[in-house]
């Protein structure tokens, strides 16, 4: 109970860093225009969904699978389908992972930093990886399909992180034997 | 100029290898056997001999690798029932019996090496699952029109 209330209050805690850090980001002068533009013209919202998330979440496979009227092809369709979806969730939460690893690195390196825009990213990426868990258990208890926006906010997400990275490494500014020696 | 001779070099040949090879070949995953086929097990690469000669072996290379992906990419995202439908057809164009054309996809699975290289690894999953349904749906169909009864009897599946 406590744990939960926990988790919730976080939950809700981080929506609230992220609605405030895209209202101050809109206002700080000299923000990477690129990454601006990526963070208000592209909100994870707006975003497509990728269509192989349509594919394993959507229930047409398993209206068809329904029709057929048998236990054991239903069995089989059930087991495949789970096994599908928790792969591409967790190929999903490793690929962010990774990606967030080599930007840390990046990231050291440069000299000009934007502060709101690489707090909107660690955002996303922690709004990603609790998706990404939440779907995990989802998944496992309930099977896939229920859970088809839940799987379409984490692909959406983890292509808009892909976009601001994208935008963010662009407009870093990474030191360069001219620039330390005073060129 | 070499960049945009080339390209135009490649459309000809991806129109000549759709155009006079692809379009005889009925069916999906026909068209993706095929193309998986053309391919060299140890290399990788494609070869084919009338392509080759037409437009040269990097042109041809290049045509049969797009034409493979492009392939894949439709068959891989098709829905569950229409993989069933492309899975009849080509047991039906293969002159097998259906029971031992299915055992044999079921236990050896050569649809794997129809998947081309550095394909996402999520749509191969999904790719491999959806023929394992499709290939037990067709066993359970077709021991119900040789029994007249409902498949009570389930194979284990290799794999799971």
């Amino acid at each position: 109970m406590m744990t939960a209330s926990l988790l919730a209050a976080a939950c809700i805690i981080l929506l609230i860093l992220v609605a405030l850090i895209r209202d101050s980001h809109r206002h700080e002068p000299g923000s990477t225009k690129v990454a601006r533009n990526v963070a208000h013209q592209n909100p994870a919202g707006s975003v497509p969904c990728p269509p192989l998330v349509r594919q394993i979440f959507s229930p047409e496979d398993f209206t068809f699978i329904s029709k057929l009227q048998s236990q054991h092809l239903s069995q089989i369709y059930s087991r495949e389908r789970r096994a599908v979806a928790l792969f591409w969730v967790q190929q999903v939460s490793r690929d962010a992972s990774r990606v967030m690893r080599e930007h840390r690195l990046v990231s050291r390196r440069a000299e000009h930093l934007r502060p709101s825009v690489e707090s909107l990213l660690i955002l996303h990426y922690v709004d990603l990886q609790l998706t990404c868990g939440c779907l995990v258990f989802l998944i496992w208890t309930f099977g896939p399909h229920p859970f088809a926006s839940l799987a379409g906010h984490a692909g959406r997400t983890s292509r808009f992180m892909a976009l601001l990275l994208a935008s963010i490494e662009a407009g870093l500014r990474l030191p360069t034997p001219e620039n330390e020696a005073g060129f | 100029m070499e960049d945009v001779f080339k390209s135009a070099t490649s459309r000809n040949a991806s129109d000549d290898l759709r155009m006079r090879t692809l379009a005889a070949i009925p069916g999906e995953l026909a068209r993706l056997v095929y193309l998986a086929s053309t391919r060299d097990y140890n290399s990788g690469r494609y070869h084919h001999e009338g392509l080759s000669a037409r437009f040269g072996f990097e042109q041809a290379q290049k045509a049969l690798e797009e034409a493979h992906r492009a392939a894949f990419a439709d068959l891989s995202s098709l829905s569950l029932e229409r993989l069933v439908g492309e899975l009849e057809t080509y047991l039906q164009a293969s002159h097998e019996a259906a029971g031992d054309f299915i055992a044999t996809w079921q236990e050896l699975e050569p649809y794997r090496i129809a998947i081309p290289k550095e394909t996402d690894a999520a749509q191969v999953q999904l790719f491999l699952s959806n023929v394992r349904i499709g290939l037990e749906i067709l066993r359970c169909r077709q021991e119900e029109n040789r029994t007249g009864l409902p498949a009570s009897s389930p194979r284990p599946l290799p794999g799971l």
